[in-house]
């Protein structure tokens, strides 16, 4: 009744992919490589104006590192449906309860274990970069911002996992999703009519809460929220994903 | 209440009385039969009978609408690490083509707690060990099933569920399947492979579960199934063959015309023929038995089943 073989499973099952691999490991340079990019870049330029955000410019990245995470959770779960493998790994593991628990726990799991390195050397380079316009964790939206960048990736990750398990196809969960994420979403943030509705989605909310050094005046709601907001709409993708899983045929 | 003994129980496959819709159409009929262990069983309809999905309601994949299926008296999925005793081919085509072979059977083993040295024992049973770090993407179709059947075969299982083993196989490869089902059997492993075609199973299988339409056609030993369906067929060649004919219509026979100016007899034995044309005077130039083939026999029997369920509509017969 352990888990433990389980989890040994979907981790091999992970590591034996070469795109689920590269998908995490592009996120995590995405999210290095454009922060220290905007920082490095435009540091100087940006401190001089008045609404000056350090975290919005030392986390630049992760517009870009999100679409990876949200592939490479995507590749994970949507794989299985994919070719059809998801008949032999149920058929191994025909619990699927402990399957779904196991590919869940794994991939956000590595997905944590990304993101804490990730965002941290992401934090310092840009302090580096930014010198006296940094900001220090003495600040309370430091930390806020940092720790919900970290937990940003596995609740995208178990959101993406969900998603994949409703829609049971790669290319369908793909296909509508990550143009929803990369384009839809921050592009009706733009629009006043929408904006209001719009900081509720699961990405604005989160990308809020960690690139926002102080609660933003367009956003109905306090930027300590933001992460709550993003892990609702995780719970709820991740029990449709087990309804479907739990009811429907393999 | 203590001790619920952990006994072991004779390995066996019960099909009760399944029957699975989707939607308005019937995929698989009120279906009961058993699969014992010590033979081979050759699982027979034609392509849409409802083999497969017959089989992945014995996995568990899908759930019957009705009934139920128990492998070794119970359900698939309350059995604890599977692959220790249930061995199950499915669609080979159903792997990550990224994967490399090993990797694969490694993905399968450690969800069942098996020794990863077990992996490579099984590459090796397959003719697979050169191969081990090669992607299944380019894997042929012969070499995929014989990477699905070390699957199947990785926790010793006493159960054996091959959706259609012997497809895409070269004859070496399905020599090689054949002598494998044979030896597995023989271990006192239940063994059900499915198949469409009567041929692969004639020589390979000990016992058949023919079905069609989703309605079990007959159940019995591979022997029972040649003498009871491989009828005789009397060709001959007559310069008389009105007469012939009328005499043999008295008999209760029917004299068909064959191309290039053979008649025929069906069901019917030449010492009975001859023994009418000689009381008629019918001089015969050539008399001979023809056996119907097994395969001709299965279609004809599916066939039937096919006419007979489009007549008899919803109504269930059984």
């Amino acid at each position: 009744m352990t888990l433990q073989p389980v989890l040994y499973s979907e981790w091999t099952k992970i590591r034996s992919v070469r795109s689920i691999v590269w998908a995490l490991t592009v996120a995590a340079v995405l999210l290095i490589g454009f922060g220290s990019f905007a920082c490095g870049a435009y540091g100087d330029g940006e401190a001089a104006q008045k609404d000056f955000d350090p975290l919005a410019l030392a986390f630049w990245g992760v517009n870009f590192a999100q679409v990876a995470v949200a592939v490479f959770a995507m590749l994970a779960m949507g794989g299985e449906y994919d070719k059809g493998a998801i008949a032999t790994s149920l058929t191994v593991v025909p619990q699927r309860a402990r399957f779904y628990v196991g590919k869940l726990l794994v991939t956000s799991g590595l997905s944590l274990a990304v993101a804490i390195p990730a965002t941290l050397i992401t934090y310092f380079v840009a302090q580096g970069l930014l010198g006296e316009h940094g900001v220090s964790f003495g600040d309370p939206g430091t930390v806020r911002g940092v720790l919900s960048l970290i937990f940003y990736f596995p609740l995208l990750t178990l959101l993406c996992v969900g998603l994949a398990a409703i829609f049971r196809t790669l290319a369908a969960t793909m296909g509508i999703f990550l143009p929803l994420l990369f384009l839809v979403s921050p592009l009706s943030m733009e629009v006043p009519s929408l904006r209001t509705v719009a900081q509720f989605l699961p990405d604005r909310a989160a990308l809020y809460a960690a690139m926002n050094l102080h609660s933003n005046s367009d956003f109905v709601y306090d930027a300590w929220l933001g992460l709550p907001i993003m892990a609702v709409w995780t719970a709820a993708l991740v029990f449709g994903g087990w309804y479907a899983l739990r009811s429907r045929d393999a | 209440m203590a001790t619920e003994k952990e006994s072991l129980p004779q390995a066996r496959i019960d099909v009760r009385d399944v029957t699975k819709r989707y939607g308005s159409t019937v995929a698989v009929n009120q279906l009961t039969f058993q699969v014992e262990p010590g033979r081979v069983t050759g699982f027979l309809g034609p392509n849409g009978a409802g083999k497969t999905t017959t089989m992945r309601m014995m996995l568990g994949l899908d759930r019957p609408s009705d009934g139920e299926v128990l492998i070794n008296g119970r359900p698939y999925a309350r059995i604890e690490e599977p692959l220790r005793h249930v061995g199950a081919l499915l669609d080979p085509a159903a792997v990550h083509p990224g994967r490399r072979a090993r990797d694969q059977l490694l993905v399968l083993a450690r969800s069942n707690r098996i020794p990863d040295v077990r992996v490579d024992e099984m590459l090796d049973r397959v003719g697979l060990s050169s191969v081990t770090k090669r992607r299944i993407g380019g894997f042929s179709l012969g070499m995929r099933q014989r990477l699905g059947l070390a699957a199947a075969l990785l926790g010793d299982p006493q159960v054996l569920i091959l959706d259609e083993p012997l497809n895409g196989l070269d004859p070496e490869g399905i020599q090689w399947i054949r002598k494998l089902l044979r030896e597995l059997a023989e271990d006192g492993r239940v063994v059900l492979a499915s198949s469409h075609l009567m041929n692969e199973m004639a020589v390979t299988a000990d016992h058949l579960v023919i079905i069609g339409r989703g309605r079990l056609l007959a159940d019995v030993s591979m022997t029972e199934f040649s003498a009871r369906y491989g009828r005789g067929r009397v060709r001959l060649r007559t310069t008389r063959p009105e007469r012939l004919g009328k005499a043999l219509a008295a008999e209760g026979l029917t004299l068909t015309a064959m191309n290039g100016g053979m008649w025929e007899v069906p069901e019917a034995q030449p010492d009975h023929i001859g023994a009418v044309a000689a009381r008629e005077g019918v001089p015969l130039q050539e008399l001979e038995l023809y056996r119907d083939s097994l395969e001709e026999a299965f279609l004809r029997m599916t066939a039937r089943s096919a006419e007979f369920t489009a007549a008899a509509g919803r109504e269930a017969l059984i």
